[in-house]
């Protein structure tokens, strides 16, 4: 049984700026990952990668078995894959951003309904169902005719994580989406990725949220400069670091917890 | 009171002529407007995702056109299309001529707008797997719509007073039917006066159209 995600020794740079020197890493079905590290250690990146919403330079990356972005021929050089099967893997895989973007011009709803409708085709009908009980699920029935720039950041958020859903993916990518939230609204927020989790829903998570990661997540991944440094169950890794970088981090963090 | 007597009642006579040369630039001002805003349409779109040579290519053709002056633009077709054995009539040198112009500011404007919608707006949209073209009419072009309707309502405005530049050949339009009664009757400012009411009536037309559109759009978008 392959891994629903196998991230191997992907490259990545903005010029002569390398970003990503060589990540590798595992997560099976039903697994939940998180990506912690310093901004600029790469762990948004990689997410962004698994989406191709960046392209890489080197290594493969596989979703569910099928490889993201790249074929690779059979002289082994790499081929872009066309828009079409870009867009078809971006289905199946969900990204919830900090900055929720969600459509400021459409309702709750028919952002939750836009992926189904305009991805797939489906008729309005049909989406609205989904919509309706996704947006029950995170606990906005109530709000499924507003517009995003009358709710508050962890509303939006919701709406956010249910318009990924709404798409039926097999994994769910969040990128820091917590970081822009107040703290009062940082709970709402992660109790519905922590009901997703029960739910068996594969996924990775780059966040700030130590107490959450080590809670929710099965297995933990301290980025740094572009490298892996860490990898492990989050209870290791973060009672046992065994660099100084993930000291240095841990230890500004829980600082920063104290103030 | 002999004085005002005499002055409406040149004014009351010289409305038939007047009406005339109002179809006149209505005509050209009704052309040139869609004209202008679907070139400045096609322009803009070719602008941004056509491939690099064609892009810059337009670039290079909005400068020209935006930087010289539309009676000059007007002037080159009318005088210098004849040479290359191409005769147009004034009324569509004039249509031709604005549309031209303000489709070079249009296009300017289109684009302007489009590109202040969010990278991340593009983003959301490929996260979900919408192709980039549907996201386009969809998401993104509704929100470009709102910001753009006030500086193409300004432009539209503009376009319609540009249309006098019609009687620089000849064309009897409001503006220069209103310089040849002038000079016919040793009248002076209550024929301008007539003239500049004409163009005011049309403008605040359109303006209410414009609005009338531009609450369309709000409500469209959401």
């Amino acid at each position: 049984m392959s891994a629903m995600i196998e991230v191997r020794n992907v490259v990545k740079s903005y010029g002569s700026l390398e970003v990503l020197k060589g990540v590798s890493f595992d997560v099976a079905q039903g697994e939940v990952a998180a990506i912690i590290g310093a901004s600029g250690s790469g762990k948004s990146t990689i997410l962004r990668c698994i989406n191709f919403l960046e392209d890489f330079q080197g290594g493969t990356i596989h979703v569910s078995g099928e490889s993201v972005g790249y074929d690779t021929q059979p002289d082994g050089s790499r081929k872009h894959q066309s828009d079409k099967t870009i867009a078809r893997h971006r289905q199946e895989v969900g990204m919830v951003f900090q900055s929720f973007n969600l459509f400021p011009h459409k309702t709750v709803v028919e952002n939750v309904m836009s992926g189904p409708v305009l991805a797939k085709g489906m008729p309005k009908k049909e989406a609205r169902t989904i919509a309706e009980a996704l947006l029950a699920k995170v606990g906005l029935s109530e709000k499924l005719d507003a517009l995003p720039a009358n709710l508050s950041g962890g509303q939006q958020q919701r709406v956010a994580i249910a318009r990924a859903l709404a798409m039926q993916p097999k994994v769910m990518l969040f990128d820091e989406v917590t970081s822009a939230l107040d703290p009062e609204l940082v709970g709402e927020v992660l109790r519905v990725i922590r009901d997703l989790a029960q739910d068996g829903m594969t996924m990775i998570l780059v966040t700030h949220e130590m107490h959450f990661a080590r809670d929710v997540a099965d297995q933990l991944l301290f980025f740094d400069s572009g490298r892996i440094l860490q990898q492990g169950v989050p209870r290791d890794v973060l009672d046992h670091p065994e660099s100084d970088r993930l000291k240095t981090f841990l230890r500004r963090f829980s600082e920063a917890n104290y103030l | 009171m002999d004085w005002w007597m005499i002055k409406l009642r040149l004014i009351a006579s010289i409305y038939p002529q007047m009406l005339d040369a109002l179809g006149v630039t209505v005509t050209i001002a009704a052309a040139s407007l869609p004209l202008a805003v679907a070139l400045g349409a096609v322009i803009a779109m070719l602008r941004m995702f056509a491939p690099k040579p064609v892009s810059a290519l337009l670039g290079g053709w909005i400068e020209v056109m935006r930087n010289t002056p539309l009676l000059l633009q007007m002037f080159l077709l009318y005088f210098a299309l004849p040479m290359l054995g191409w005769r147009l009539d004034g009324v569509y040198c004039g249509i031709l001529a604005i549309a031209l112009q303000h489709s070079a500011f249009l296009a300017e404007t289109f684009r302007g707008a489009i590109e202040t919608i969010s990278r991340r707006q593009w983003e959301a949209a490929r996260a979900l797997g919408i192709a980039d073209r549907t996201a386009m009419w969809h998401l993104i072009l509704p929100q470009a719509a709102v910001k753009v309707a006030a500086p193409i309502g300004n432009q539209l405005i503009i376009l319609v007073k540009d249309t006098s530049v019609v009687s620089g050949i000849a064309v009897l339009d409001l503006t220069l039917t209103g310089k040849i009664i002038l000079e016919r009757n040793a009248a002076s400012f209550e024929v301008f006066l007539v003239v500049a009411s004409f163009y005011l009536a049309l403008t605040v037309v359109l303006g209410l159209l414009v609005r009338w559109i531009e609450n369309k759009t709000r409500t469209m978008a959401g």
